[in-house]
């Protein structure tokens, strides 16, 4: 058995020999004299483009081999060198419609090798270029030979694009072919490096089309912004020429509406998957969120002196609001309300931050008023993102009914005394945490007797609007309290949620909805 | 490769055997530059006997058409057989050039 691999200088002296080694195989293997020379045809185009351009500085050698394919009658032969990196399936391809004039001297070895076999593969492997290319006893049938449209690079999906008539178009690292919402007037096929498209954090390689969902689509504007992630050689193809090219070439053509509609599921199906994983976050961290406010009733069972009952209802999965309240002592029970400019995910971690300030805060035993100035100095050295909190504090004494309070840009609470109308407590209404640096905070003192109640809430409440923009209004809050005379706390918050569901009368809420409501029952051993 | 010509007048008819590749087109160039020195302007080449042509020898008859356009000449081949018919048709040479049927003809389009 003759060796099936030939090793050879890199100088055009060994093409004969080569060339006469791959028709000694082709015989052996029983391929037509005529498919010799076609498969002769490839080497040889391969070969002296090994001479030519693989070994600028000096001699080197390639290896040619011959190996039995994956089917019988199908032969792979091997092509290796130690040269300078190339990947011939990347060489642009010539402009076959060129008159004799117009022709360029070249291009056309590479061309030849991709119509004379199968396929054309090429791999970097150990500091060697390997091109490998698939074939049998006949050539492929193209219908595309000779009719000068298309080149037989391997494109997405195997299209076969017309390189020759599209227009060369070289980028930097770093360029921008085009942003989201540009129009879209061409579309690009990679010939040579890489690029990004950022919305959807996609990287588009060597061979693959992009941009002709712009073209092909109703929409005619960008849907993501494509940058170089290296240097790039694109092709591009206007509007108007692939809509010429369905006249000329009608199997491209429909290749081009498959690859359309394949990258229309797959986008459609990684947005499905994108929104469903946030869905999924914004669920744990709803759960998260709603596990940081007290939600077990009654949160004291033995303690007589108050009844207490909070909700807090974000408007979007995550909520900006908080409610709060916690023994800083024996006998004195702080609570806190708040509400966090903006909403969604940030507010919300903004509002778990204030949170825990709050909290540890008071824990210290502060006043109300040294609790907020103290949040606020701890809220703005951090704060590079402008948001801010209005947050109202209250530390009852449970025994003597002494309410002591600060208020930092919160709807003051409303108070009934007794079976009396509800009315907003007194006392100044300071600035948001978070806002202005140096803040400090009064303290405000009142007496609550057997039967008060305290109500608090953010303003998503007293804001709730119904279809015809009207908003609940303090007033109304007021009104509708003014029913709950009597009920437990848990009643009166349930009582208010139905009246600001029934006033919004389906009005989505546009904000987050939070009550707390203290009713105080004395102080004593009773 | 085998070349051999007949010029006359201005017009010059090649016959081309074997096999024009990298190795052999240079050969081609060389004699088609000195039938040019001699003021050959029309040259008609009979591949009748070509089996075989690569890139590099469609280069060479780029080339020769290129320089002959300059000159208001013209190349008319004559005469191409499988895989060289074959190479001419997938590369578009085939518009490039005036081919005909056999040498007859081409003098008959001259």
């Amino acid at each position: 058995m003759p060796p099936s691999n030939l090793r050879l200088p890199a100088r055009l002296e060994s093409l004969d020999a080569g060339l006469a080694f791959i028709a000694a195989r082709a015989a052996e293997t029983g391929f037509s004299p005529t498919r010799t020379k076609e498969i002769q045809l490839a080497v040889e185009e391969a070969v002296v483009n090994i001479v030519r351009h693989a070994y600028p500085d000096g001699p080197g050698e390639f290896e040619l081999r011959w190996m039995p394919g994956a089917a019988p009658g199908r032969v792979t032969i091997e092509i290796e060198d130690a040269g300078v990196p190339f990947d011939v399936r990347t060489a642009p391809s010539p402009n076959l419609q060129a008159g004799l004039d117009d022709r360029k001297v070249g291009g056309l070895g590479i061309f030849f090798i991709t119509h004379m076999v199968d396929a054309v593969d090429y791999r970097r492997d150990c500091d060697k270029n390997i091109l490998t290319l698939s074939l049998g006893a006949e050539k492929p049938s193209s219908e595309n030979a000779g009719s000068g449209t298309a080149a037989a690079l391997p494109a997405d999906e195997d299209l076969r694009f017309p390189l020759g008539s599209m227009n060369h178009e070289v980028y930097k690292k770093g360029d921008t072919l085009f942003k989201a919402g540009d129009r879209a007037d061409k579309m690009y096929y990679v010939a040579r490096g890489s690029l990004r498209l950022l919305e959807i954090d996609k990287v588009v390689q060597e061979g693959q089309v992009i941009g002709e969902m712009g073209i092909l689509s109703p929409f005619h504007a960008r849907t993501a912004t494509a940058v170089c992630e290296e240097d790039l050689d694109a092709y591009t193809i206007s509007k108007d020429d692939v809509i010429h090219l369905f006249n000329k070439d009608s199997a491209l053509a429909f290749q081009l509406v498959h690859l359309c509609i394949k990258r229309f599921i797959e986008n459609l199906r990684a947005e499905t998957e994108a929104k469903e994983r946030i869905q999924s976050e914004l669920r744990i961290a709803r759960d998260i969120q709603m596990r940081m406010l007290p939600r077990v009733f009654p949160p004291f069972p033995d303690r007589t002196e108050f009844d207490i009952f909070a909700v807090m209802e974000p408007a979007k999965e995550v909520g900006g609001d908080l409610y709060d309240f916690f023994f800083v002592d024996e006998r004195r029970l702080c609570v806190v309300i708040g509400d966090v400019s903006g909403k969604g995910v940030p507010a919300a971690l903004f509002m778990a931050i204030c949170k825990t300030l709050l909290k540890t805060e008071a824990l210290r035993g502060l006043s109300p008023g040294e609790i907020l100035t103290q949040v606020n100095r701890t809220l703005i050295p951090d704060n590079e993102t402008l948001m801010f909190i209005t947050v109202f504090l209250l530390i009852l004494d449970v025994e003597t009914g002494e309410m002591r309070y600060s208020n930092g840009g919160h709807p003051p609470p409303l108070v009934s005394a007794g079976p009396g109308p509800f009315a907003p407590v007194a006392g100044p209404t300071g600035t948001v945490l978070g806002a202005v640096e140096g803040c400090s905070y009064t303290t405000t003192t009142r007496m609550l007797a057997p039967g008060d109640v305290v109500f608090l809430y953010t303003d998503g409440m007293s804001e709730a609007m119904n279809a015809k923009e009207e908003l609940f209004s303090e007033a109304r809050l007021i009104d509708r309290l003014g029913e709950g005379t009597g009920k437990s706390a848990a009643d009166l918050v349930r009582h208010m949620r139905a009246a600001v569901l029934a006033f919004a009368d389906g009005t989505p809420p546009s904000d987050d909805i939070t009550m707390v409501a203290l009713g105080y029952q004395g102080g004593g051993s009773r | 490769m085998n070349i051999d010509g007949k010029h006359e007048g201005g017009r010059v008819i090649v016959t081309v055997e074997g096999r024009m590749d990298a190795v052999s087109a240079p050969a081609f160039d060389k004699k088609c530059e000195e039938w040019i020195a001699a003021d050959a302007v029309v040259f008609v080449l009979d591949f009748g006997g070509l089996e075989y042509i690569s890139s590099a020898g469609l280069r060479s008859l780029l080339v020769l058409g290129k320089k002959l356009s300059a000159k208001k000449g013209k190349v008319v081949i004559a005469s191409l057989k499988d895989v060289v018919r074959e190479v001419f048709t997938i590369s578009g040479f085939g518009t490039i050039f005036t081919i005909v049927e056999s040498v007859d003809a081409a003098l008959r389009q001259i």
